[in-house]
């Protein structure tokens, strides 16, 4: 087949092709010109109409623009007729397209298809229709190929150029075909994997991070809360110059400008580098005023916690370190509640990891964090932190704690330690100030211990209110060992003997109750195990089984050896003695209710419990050891305690104490009870607990009464505004 | 179109068309259509240059992009309409003098101070505050000269002769276009060069140059294929890179990964005009160059294959103007029939061989896509040599006398 047939047949298809839409156009004509008269009545649109019919489409106008006059027939008569069956072809498609593709339902598409085949295959095959097809227009015989061959160029013929033209084109065909099949694979069957390429360098899922909840005092003064601060990053990889970027950045924000260039260099390559996180706005402001150029750096929001009480109650709040996790106090215990719910969304970043845009319908809101309400009172905790102030400078000790608790209904209103930290600037804090003591360090109670054993032997029926005990002129012997008082007495009643705090008499309470019901006392007031409290690292304190107890142990734990408690402890134990003979474990917490942990048991009579406060125990603050803890306005009952320092190695350290008093006020009805541990007092002598940790729990216990009753007033004062209620 | 009718002659029958004015209204629909495929590609490269020129933020680039583009369009369609209405005779006569002033352009442009050196290549000369390509004006002059030079071959001969092709009369066949190729390698711009060479060979081949001579060419080619070792670093990286593509697409250098990413993200019908993620940053060159990738994320299969078709179907018809130009009786004609083939073929090769390049078919090169990508030399050039393919296939004159039937 030569080049020229070849492209004559083609251009007869595509002229039969045009020929025919040009006719379903014509069809169109009619409903044009109703729709807008006017618009063909414009002489320049009839005359471009019919020049571009004239040009373009010259068999068309033949039909609609020649005159009557114009004798047809001849010209018909010459023209190449089309066959029935070729005419019968031609209008095939447009019926197909009219009558059936619109109304097709399932199997029918397949019949359709199979007609459309048909109607193709027979195009091309039937050899009546290709004789019409050639007739329809006349064929290109140009002489031009015929006639004269012999030019004067031989290597130029048409025909032989035409030859080397057809083979370019279908080098031409062959390359556009394999394209086009290269543009099906990419796009067709490769394109899910594209698009998730696509997607994912451009979506990034962002979580929001939640905002923690507040913490308050009982009265809802904040101890801690949140703001939100502005976080300073870089973008190593757009920095050109680190040194100058990173010394005006170092000179602002008082860094090493030589670390910090160094610190650019080495991740030159990434996308993100945090300088600075939770910025003071003052620092915020000077660092946009470097005018730095705007690719290369950002602020991002991140919240900062503040404790804006300071120092106050830093022990029992803890801290949130710089990722915004809980740790230590209630941060971390109550990290459930305060944390809330991080939302997330959806990010559509560009190539430099600038954000587009936020995609509003997968965000996932934040639910910010619940606030947690204290039983602590500030101005209560306030006044412990100073009078425990007072007892670092006045006697130097190596640590010292404080409790304030309302023994009725276990609430604390104060808990304090020393040393301590500012929570706000936990990187100056020493490392030995992270220890909340009044629940993580545990001693010997010593004689604070006793009044808990004769509590209980009272109430076992063991022992009577008024027994007398013969304490033996100050030596006592045990076995092989001999037992000492501080003062020589001889005969004390039960009273006395906590009074005096004779050690030889509560040997011979011990040796009443036998060392089965000593430790039953013990475990009892909750010595051996943790209380409760929702504060994080509470220790058990240390109370050995009963089979590893000896005839040693009946004379030591009466008086408050071989056995360790924490603070907190101690003062549960207590307040079980105050508050009518009901351990409770200690609470912290104010609201959520359902955040608090709080369990009671009866372990003595309310009988015994009056009698303990009001006898024993007041008369050690009126004529006993505690007479330091006088106060002018309240009957204060309480107990000494002085106990040498258990070594880590075991045994005792010689000269060196743990003071501590326990105290409460008023007898009738005690609302407050407070313990002071001095831990290791080192001026001042001996540290009696009498001496050294008793003004202190007064001074609290005065401070925390007052503040109590002032409360109370308030409380009563509407009352009085109304006489006529 | 009908041949007036004298209606004092009423006897006469009404003409009936004859072949030459048959051939004459054929001539002038395959020329209006051809005109039109090339408008069709132009407005679809003003549609996709302004999305592919949309930026992540917010600016006025998109908008100064499409100025830009509008105006080196303006300025192409004017020269193309010079181009067009020269007669084809003058394009043969000036053919030597064009491709004189190219090689002046070309060995100016490797002066230092007066070319401009950007990425390591000196390509470009500064004009009165516009870029000028001399190897894209090159593209143009060197198949243009060889085709009138052929033409000039001593008629006598009755077949090729070697050494008339490389000795020849008055100036040897080859050594124009050796020269030339060889300037613009030293810019260097590798790719151009190929792209040159191709074009001379077209050339060569469709005037006729006996089989045999490029059957030599291709065993010469064996030592020739030794000269890889002389490629420069950044050559040899490109075709590394480009090799390592066809294992695994994600091996690919950042650009061509990209392209593939944003071509094949696009699926059957796109994401829609306008809206693509991968021109805004990711996709480098997403205006020029890699153009056609945007089509494919923003229009699909059917955006792409579209504009194949449309390339399809402006050789076609540019086939069609070709063969209809009368040749044999009018010779000069036939040396534009040469030239306006080469010159389309080059046109349409471009495009296809930007296609390759965009979907990883070949190693990388900077080629932009004829009448699609932005701006540039290559714009007015493009649209120069269409203007030149229409006057060198122009009928000078049909027949006066209507030739009726006996």
């Amino acid at each position: 087949m030569s080049f020229s047939s070849l492209i004559a047949r083609i251009r007869n298809t595509c002229q039969n092709w045009l020929f025919h839409a040009t006719n379903r156009w014509s069809q169109l004509w009619p409903f044009i010109h109703q729709l807008s008269d006017c618009w063909s009545q414009i002489p320049l649109v009839q005359s471009l109409r019919r020049t571009i019919i004239q040009r373009w489409f010259p068999k068309y106008e033949t039909s609609s623009s020649e005159p009557a006059t114009q004798p047809l027939s001849s010209t018909e008569s010459l023209q190449p007729q089309p066959t029935p069956e070729y005419r019968e072809w031609l209008s095939f498609p447009g019926r197909f397209w009219k009558e059936s593709v619109l109304k097709l339902r399932g199997a029918q598409w397949i019949l359709a298809a199979g007609s459309m085949a048909r109607w193709i295959w027979k195009g091309c095959t039937s050899n009546r229709m290709r004789q019409a097809m050639e007739l329809s227009t006349e064929p290109l015989t140009s002489p031009r190929d015929s006639v004269n061959p012999a030019a004067s160029y031989p290597w130029l013929t048409s025909r032989s150029m035409e030859q080397r033209m057809l083979i370019a084109s279908l080098g031409a065909l062959v390359v556009s075909v394999v394209l086009a099949g290269r543009l099906i694979q990419l796009q067709v069957l490769e394109q899910d994997d594209f698009s998730r390429t696509a997607s994912g360098q451009r979506i990034f899922r962002q979580t929001v991070p939640a905002r923690p909840g507040d913490i308050l005092d009982s009265s809802g003064r904040i101890l801690a809360t949140t703001v939100t601060t502005q976080s300073f990053y870089l973008v190593p990889s757009l920095i050109d110059e680190p040194e100058s970027f990173a010394s005006k950045v170092a000179s602002v924000l008082q860094f090493d400008p030589q670390k910090l260039s160094q610190k650019i260099r080495n991740s030159s390559k990434s996308q993100f580098l945090w300088i600075k996180r939770r910025l003071d706005p003052s620092e915020v402001i000077s660092i946009r005023e470097l005018k730095l150029p705007r690719d290369q750096w950002g602020f991002r929001e991140e919240y900062r916690r503040v404790y804006p009480q300071g120092q106050i109650a830093a022990h029992v709040l803890g801290l949130r370190n710089i990722d915004g996790i809980g740790q230590g106090g209630i941060e971390e215990s109550q990290e459930s509640i305060l944390a809330g719910q991080p939302g997330s969304e959806t990010l559509l970043r560009d190539a430099r990891g600038r954000v587009l845009e936020i995609d509003p319908t997968s965000t996932l809101p934040m639910s910010p964090g619940e606030s947690v309400t204290l039983t602590i009172d500030t101005v209560i905790q306030l006044q412990t932190e100073r009078v425990l102030d007072e007892v670092m400078t006045q006697w130097q000790p190596s640590s010292v704690c404080a409790i304030a608790m309302d023994p009725h209904t276990g609430e604390i209103l104060s808990m304090a330690s020393r040393p301590t930290f500012d929570p706000n600037q936990p990187e100056l804090a020493a490392s030995d100030s992270w220890k909340n003591r009044a629940i993580s360090d545990i001693y010997e109670p010593g004689s604070t211990f006793k009044p808990l054993i004769v509590a209980y032997g009272l109430e076992a029926g063991l022992i009577q209110k008024d027994q007398v005990f013969d304490c033996e002129r100050g030596q006592y012997r045990m076995g092989r060992r001999v037992l000492h008082d501080t003062y020589a007495y001889g005969s004390l009643n039960l009273t006395d003997v906590l009074v005096k705090s004779s050690n030889i008499g509560m040997a011979k309470v011990g040796e009443l109750l036998g060392n089965a019901e000593l430790f039953e006392a013990a475990q009892r007031f909750g010595i051996g195990r943790r209380t409760g409290i929702e504060l994080t690292g509470e220790l058990p304190g240390l109370l050995r089984p009963l089979s590893q107890w000896n005839s040693y142990s009946t004379g030591s734990i009466p008086m408050g050896h071989e056995l360790a408690a924490t603070p907190l402890q101690m003062i549960a134990a207590h307040a079980a003695i105050a508050n009518g003979g009901v351990w409770r474990s200690p609470t912290i917490i104010k609201a959520p209710r359902e955040s608090r942990t709080q369990v009671s048991q009866q372990v003595i009579s309310s009988d015994v419990s009056r009698w303990m406060i009001s006898e024993p125990l007041r008369e050690v603050v009126t004529r006993g050891t505690g007479k330091k803890a006088q106060l002018d306005d309240y009957e204060v009952f309480g107990k000494t305690g002085t106990a040498q320092v258990l070594l880590a190695s075991g045994g005792y350290s010689h000269g060196k104490y743990v003071s501590s008093f326990i105290c409460g006020a008023p007898i009738d009805k005690p609302r407050a009870i407070v313990l002071v541990v001095v831990n290791e007092a080192s001026v001042g002598g001996e540290a009696f607990g009498g001496k050294v940790a008793a003004p202190a729990a007064a001074e609290i216990l005065k401070h925390t009464l007052r503040h109590l009753s002032k409360d109370l007033r308030w409380a009563a004062s509407p009352a009085k505004n109304h006489p006529s209620r | 179109m009908s041949t007036a009718i004298s209606p004092e002659i009423p006897e006469l029958k009404p003409s009936v068309p004859t072949c030459d004015e048959k051939l004459a209204s054929q001539i002038e629909f395959t020329r209006t259509v051809f005109v039109a495929l090339a408008g069709l590609l132009l407005g679809f490269g003003l549609f996709v240059v302004h999305s592919a020129s949309v930026t992540s933020r917010p600016t006025e680039i998109d908008q100064v992009y499409l100025s830009k583009h509008l105006t080196f369009i303006a300025l192409g369609l004017v020269a193309a309409g010079i181009a067009a209405a020269i007669p084809a005779k003058i394009w043969v006569r000036a053919a030597p003098w064009l491709l004189l002033g190219v090689m002046i352009l070309l060995v100016l442009v490797l002066i230092p101070g007066i070319g401009v050196r950007v990425k390591g290549a000196r390509r470009w000369l500064r004009l009165a505050g516009m870029t000028l390509q001399p190897s894209e004006l090159a593209k143009i002059a060197l198949p243009l000269w060889v085709a009138a030079r052929i033409s000039l071959q001593n008629p006598a001969l009755s077949r090729w002769s070697l050494s008339e092709t490389l000795t020849g009369f008055r100036v040897p066949l080859l050594l124009p276009p050796f020269i030339v190729m060889g300037l613009v390698a030293l810019q260097p711009d590798l790719g151009t060069t190929l792209f040159l060479f191709g074009g001379v060979l077209l050339t060569l081949f469709t005037a006729g140059l006996p089989l045999r001579y490029f059957g030599w060419g291709l065993v010469s080619l064996i030592p020739a294929s030794l000269g890889v070792f002389l490629l420069k670093d950044y050559q040899l990286r490109r075709i590394t890179g480009f090799l390592e593509t066809w294992s695994d697409w994600r091996e690919a250098p950042y650009q061509l990964k990209q392209s593939l990413v944003t071509l094949g993200s696009g699926g059957w019908t796109g994401v829609g005009l306008g809206m693509g993620y991968q021109k805004l940053s990711f996709l480098p060159e997403a205006n020029t160059d890699f153009v056609f990738a945007v089509i494919g994320e923003e229009l699909g299969l059917v955006g792409t294959l579209s504009l194949l078709i449309l390339w399809g179907s402006l050789f076609y018809f540019g086939l069609q103007l070709i063969r209809q130009a009368g040749g044999v009786e009018r010779p000069e004609l036939n040396v534009g029939r040469l030239a306006s083939f080469v010159l389309l073929t080059q046109l349409v090769g471009q495009a296809l061989l930007n296609i390759a390049v965009v979907t990883a078919m070949v190693p990388p090169k900077g080629i932009s896509h004829p009448l699609i990508s932005a701006g540039g030399s290559n714009l007015i050039v493009s649209l120069v040599s269409m203007g030149m393919i229409l006057s060198l296939t122009r009928q000078s004159k049909s027949p006066e006398t209507p030739v009726l039937p006996a």
